[in-house]
């Protein structure tokens, strides 16, 4: 495996109810459907974004959880399940990458044979090796309304006007070394990046008076929270592991009512890895203009955390939607330049 | 002089004698016993005014009684013409220690502060760290009706009005291997703030202080850290809410406050703030803890600005 780069097939995202999250990504963010099957009848809505797929399941979709996670977690829960990495020879690949498989070879979607690694060998993150899923471009059915991307030429990969593809899927992580070298040395992918986000508080007083003039005074200044940032390349788009640095568990209110910072996002992920361990945390969709995404989907009565574009990783802007737009998934959008 | 000079505060302590050996040993005030009724009042000289101390529950004091700056008293010949003059209602007719007369004006006519008149009393020497009572504070709900009774009405000067604030400012740095830095500030948040007008007594002022706003809560204990703007808002939120407006401190001025409060500290006295730190009309003040007088009575020291109204040469006593 290892000598091949990692490419996403799909992306399982176990969710409250599929079809009002294929509502959005299709009808409001204009993502071409597609459909998968399970054995010989059972359909999996797909929507396609950029090579990848998007997966939608319901979270207690026996699928998801034939494995020993449920049982260890006692109960389904929602979000990103598992990553579906592509590869020729699912078993034989795990045996090249020296990754244990517990469960397959079975059939995975559309018949194609998988094979689930432990999480605990891939620092919490489910993943599964899958045979390539029909990789032929083109849209399953049109988008009944939303953004139409105008007169093409010829067929394009999972893509409309505001959704590019997944910019990264990101991973609640414990430690960032350990699973770049995981992912990196035994599953292919890339290193692209690595970045240290900060938010630093400093209080200052200011008196002024009108015999005494301006008195302005900084006190000390103190990290308020601290995540490190390490983007992994797989495919058209990356992991994003990140690891809080603050060092401390004391987690604010999670709150979903007002914009999100760099405290808040470190906060979030201690909470994450207090409650549910390492793992598959949230979806970051690229888009070329974050503004617009998060205005159509506030004109279609999508719930959104961010009313505007913020400033985020990698020189991007950033803005998240609810939780409840996506059936119990984070998932944020990311307008960027190529370098 | 125009106004009324400060002839002194009345301090009223749940621990008396902490308070003395504070005031005597801690800042080396001088003391004259002073008789009343059957009983001595200990009074403490700095500059032209004194400060004496009295147990919490000493009739001088009328209800309701809690530890604190009980009343202050302004010096003039005749108390009872010059509150006539002012139209001052009169609440009572007092003897003030060592056989002074002293009338009590009516705590409503005067924005809550309990104020008497008294007859001089003799400036006593002193030459130790303190120089004089640089204020008393004043918790207020309305700076205006006291500017009105002590500037319009009894003649005090308007010393200075000042606001300060407490900011928190957050930037957020990227910093990547890759995609270089990127920093974001985002916009100052105000967390609290006091407005303050100083009226001069002598050779002290009232400080009057009110909220900022009282919309931001306060959240913020007093407690044993350095104390900050945000934490004083709260400290006179909290008097306001309990006590109403009135005296809520008192606050004694120094050459050079580091070496007081560092003096303070060998003495075993329990300090909010351990060194300076600048406060109102660009000074540098350090608090004292209430507990070490039972809690209640607050206490601080100020190093005033060297431009200030009082240059320590002209307000120390000499006699």
């Amino acid at each position: 495996m290892s000598e091949q780069r990692a490419r996403l097939a799909y992306l399982a995202l176990a969710v409250s109810d599929p079809g009002a999250c294929v509502e959005v990504l299709h009808e409001t963010l204009g993502l071409p459907l597609a459909a998968a099957r399970i054995g010989r009848r059972r359909p999996v809505p797909l929507v396609r974004c950029g090579e990848a797929a998007l997966a939608l399941f319901a979270e207690d979709d026996p699928f998801l959880w034939r494995d020993s996670g449920a049982a260890r977690h006692g109960r389904p829960v929602r979000g990103i399940h598992h990553l579906g990495l592509a590869a020729p020879d699912p078993a034989a690949a795990a045996r090249d990458a020296g990754l244990p498989v517990v469960d397959g070879p079975s059939a995975g979607l559309d018949g194609r044979v998988q094979v689930t690694l432990a999480a605990g060998d891939t620092c919490g993150v489910r993943v599964r090796l899958t045979e390539p899923l029909d990789s032929g471009p083109g849209p399953i059915s049109q988008p009944t309304s939303g953004p139409t991307s105008g007169p093409t030429s010829g067929p394009t990969p999972g893509r409309s006007d505001l959704v590019e593809r997944i910019d990264h899927v990101g991973v609640a992580s414990e430690d960032n070394r350990r699973a770049s070298s995981i992912f990196i040395e035994r599953l292919g992918c890339v290193y692209e990046s690595e970045q240290t986000d900060s938010e630093i508080e400093t209080f200052a007083e200011n008196f002024t008076s009108d015999r005494y003039g301006n008195v302005y005074q900084a006190r000390e200044s103190a990290v308020t929270g601290s995540l490190r940032v390490t983007f992994l390349t797989v495919g058209d788009c990356e992991l994003e592991l990140l690891q809080d640095l603050t060092g401390e568990n004391r987690a604010r209110t999670g709150r979903h009512d007002r914009p999100g910072d760099t405290a808040g996002d470190r906060s979030a992920i201690a909470r994450f890895i207090a409650r549910r361990g390492a793992g598959l945390h949230h979806l970051a969709l690229k888009t070329p203009d974050v503004d617009a995404a998060l205005r159509r989907l506030k004109a279609d009565g999508r719930r959104t955390i961010d009313h505007q574009g913020r400033p985020g990783s990698r020189r991007a802007r950033i803005g998240f939607l609810h939780p409840a737009t996506l059936g119990g998934l984070l998932v944020h959008l990311v307008e960027r330049e190529a370098l | 002089m125009t106004g009324y000079p400060l002839a002194y505060a009345a301090l009223a302590a749940r621990d008396p004698a902490a308070a003395c050996r504070f005031l005597g040993e801690g800042l080396a005030l001088p003391c004259t016993d002073r008789s009343l009724g059957d009983r001595t009042v200990a009074c403490f000289a700095a500059g032209r005014a004194q400060v004496m101390v009295f147990d919490v529950d000493d009739p001088y004091l009328e209800a309701p009684r809690f530890p604190g700056v009980h009343h202050m008293a302004l010096a003039h010949p005749d108390p009872s013409a010059a509150a006539a003059r002012h139209a001052l209602p009169i609440a009572a007719q007092c003897e003030a220690p060592d056989g002074h007369r002293a009338v009590a004006l009516d705590p409503a006519a005067t924005s809550g502060i309990r104020t008497r008149l008294v007859t001089p009393y003799e400036p006593a020497p002193n030459a130790g760290p303190i120089t004089r009572v640089d204020h008393l504070g004043i918790a207020s709900l309305d700076d205006d009706a006291c500017i009105d009774v002590f500037c319009r009405n009894l003649g005090c000067p308007l010393e200075s009005r000042q606001t300060d604030l407490e900011l928190r400012h957050v930037t957020e740095s990227f910093v990547s291997d890759r995609y270089g830095a990127v920093y974001h500030a985002r916009p100052p948040e105000i967390l609290g703030g006091l407005r303050g007008a100083f009226i001069t007594i002598g050779d002290s002022e009232l400080e009057v202080m009110s909220d900022y706003d009282s919309s931001l809560t306060p959240a913020e204990r007093l407690g044993e850290g350095a104390g900050n703007t945000k934490g004083d808002q709260s400290a006179i939120a909290k008097f306001l809410a309990r006590r109403g407006p009135g005296l809520a401190h008192i606050a004694f001025a120094t050459p050079d406050i580091d070496a007081v409060l560092g003096g303070l500290a060998e003495g075993g006295w329990r300090l909010i703030d351990r060194q300076g730190r600048p406060g109102g009309r660009g000074s540098r003040i350090g608090f004292i803890h209430p507990a070490n007088f039972g809690g209640g009575l607050l206490i601080h020291l100020v190093e005033p600005s060297p431009e200030g109204a009082h240059p320590p040469s002209s307000s120390r006593a000499s006699g």
